[in-house]
């Protein structure tokens, strides 16, 4: 009897040796890509888990980066204060089997996160950063584990912190300085310019550049409109064959799209993954969503950042609430020629117009 | 009535239908929008002819809801177009995934929620779509043939 007793004191003991040995065997190792970072660099870090228990370990997927980033996973801190996570957090069901990645024994496994879409980064500040993630299904989807790690105090894995320097592109000043304009990325410039939906800092600073190629684009565009005769090239290879009340139309366009550029509150956001340049909801001013082909695009000339810019605030309702009749400058030279009432109405024709490369006079 | 106007014009229509058909060289898709049962919902509906595969460049079709204005609501009391609501996207040239294969004898059905891109009044509706456009063969995109569904007057509550 008291063998018996004795042997399974030994088992129990053992179970909850190893569970503890499993919980606290994952490290996790930050790294930065630079101590210092300028506002317009994307801030990397590298996190790196390692089993360094003798027994393989499954993870809940959710809190790691496997997947891009889905929860607040690090701590963040801007000279000793707390910043805010300004990520998606996601309402799911209990986690599954399949949510679960295997890590073996020894076996490390490395993600590359960008932190400026994900904490606010607007203040110039020397930041510390944890990886600090707890749950109570964070080890293995099986409730009576999570039991026995909570008996132990065992709910996380912690890091030891990372810092840098930042200089920040400080937001507007009073009791907004640093907080996010609208909940989800970045703040309001004192230009008034908002961003949502988790832009970086490559990403503000390459959204910035556009907007002042988009302003240089549309006052030159005004100013052609007000001085250039009526036989310009530059007008007819984009909107056809001169009429007056048309000219005028265009001539009313580009002055709201320049109105609208340099005095109305506009929002940018970054949250779209599709291969568009940019969308906008033309009964919505003055958000504007940034999708894939706006990255890659040349800040001015053809298919631009700045053109994309004339493009979108073109389609607003209050600006020109101009169409997509057709796309790309092909299709926009031969719109001019066979229906230039259409060409006055579509997107893209505006922004060749102002775009204007090759140059036309 | 039946005139004899209008029975030339209805042969001709069908001349020039089966012209165009040579001309393609292959039966064209036939597509439709139908009322579906939930409100302010329709479906739009495109089948492939029995023989013929095509592929349907997605942009500017119900398949691309709601990034452009494929479809239009004509209140049919005043003749008016209500406001397009959705979004308007730029695009560059269109990726390989952006043209849905129409197997042979096969339709694609996507259901419409008219209430993400409009406000709509109760009211008897015209719906009409853009034409659309087809093709055989991606790795010939100049040859391309313009697909025009028919409208739908419709009841929305």
């Amino acid at each position: 009897m008291s063998k018996l007793f004795k042997l399974s004191t030994l088992a129990i003991a053992t179970t909850l040796l190893s569970q503890s040995a499993l919980a606290e065997g994952i490290a996790a190792k930050l790294q930065m890509s630079q101590d210092s970072f300028s506002s317009d660099q994307d801030v990397m870090v590298t996190l790196t888990l390692t089993n360094e228990a003798n027994v393989p370990v499954k993870l809940l997927k959710w809190f790691t980066a496997a997947d891009g980033v889905e929860e607040s996973l690090f701590k963040v801190t801007a000279d000793g204060q707390e910043r805010p996570y300004l990520g998606a957090h996601y309402k799911r069901p209990a986690p599954s089997h399949k949510d679960y990645i295997k890590l073996k024994s020894g076996e490390s496994i490395s993600y590359q996160v960008e932190l400026s879409s994900l904490y606010d980064m607007s203040s110039t500040a020397n930041y510390e950063i944890s990886y600090d993630v707890s749950s109570l299904q964070l080890f293995a989807p099986n409730p009576g584990q999570a039991k026995k790690l909570a008996r132990l105090g065992v709910e996380g894995i912690h890091s030891a912190p990372a810092s840098f320097y930042l200089e920040g592109r400080e937001f507007k000043g009073g009791a907004n300085k640093g907080k996010p304009g609208t909940g989800d990325g970045g703040g309001t410039t004192p230009d008034g310019i908002s961003f949502t939906g988790r832009c970086s800092n490559s990403q503000q600073s390459d959204i910035l550049a556009g907007l002042a190629a988009a302003k240089t684009m549309s006052a030159d565009a005004n100013q052609h409109l007000a001085t250039a005769s009526s036989n310009s090239q530059r007008y007819s290879t984009w909107f056809g064959a001169y009429s007056s009340s048309r000219w005028n139309t265009v001539s009313n366009n580009f002055s709201k799209i320049d109105s609208a550029l340099n005095n109305e509150p506009l929002t940018f956001d970054c949250s779209c993954k599709k291969q568009y340049y940019a969308y906008v909801y033309p009964t919505q001013p003055y958000k504007i969503y940034m999708c894939n082909a706006f990255w890659s695009a040349p800040t001015s000339g053809t298919d631009s950042k700045g053109g994309t810019i004339i493009h979108e605030t073109s389609h607003f309702n209050v600006v020109a609430g101009t169409d997509d009749i057709v796309y790309g400058q092909s299709g926009a030279k031969s719109l001019a020629i066979s229906d230039p009432s259409q060409a006055i109405q579509n997107a893209d024709s505006h922004e060749y117009f102002a775009e204007n490369t090759p140059n036309l006079n | 009535m039946f005139t004899p106007l209008r029975s030339l014009s209805l042969s001709l229509l069908l001349l020039w239908t089966i012209s165009m058909n040579s001309l393609a060289h292959q039966a064209l898709p036939t597509c439709r929008l139908l009322k579906a049962e939930q409100d302010n919902t329709l479906t739009f509906e495109i089948q492939a002819p029995t023989e013929t595969s095509w592929y349907l460049l997605s942009w500017h079709t119900p398949f691309d809801a709601w990034f452009s204005e494929f479809l239009t609501l004509t209140d049919l009391s005043n003749q008016q177009k209500l406001d397009y609501q959705g979004a308007l996207a730029k695009r560059g040239e269109p990726l390989d995934d952006d043209y849905l294969l129409l197997p042979a004898g096969k339709s694609l059905t996507v259901s419409l929620a008219l209430a993400q891109a409009f406000e709509i009044p109760p009211g008897r509706y015209r719906a009409a779509l853009k034409p659309m456009r087809l093709y055989q063969d991606l790795s010939d995109k100049q040859l391309i043939t313009t697909l025009e569904c028919p409208a739908l007057e419709v009841e929305l509550p």
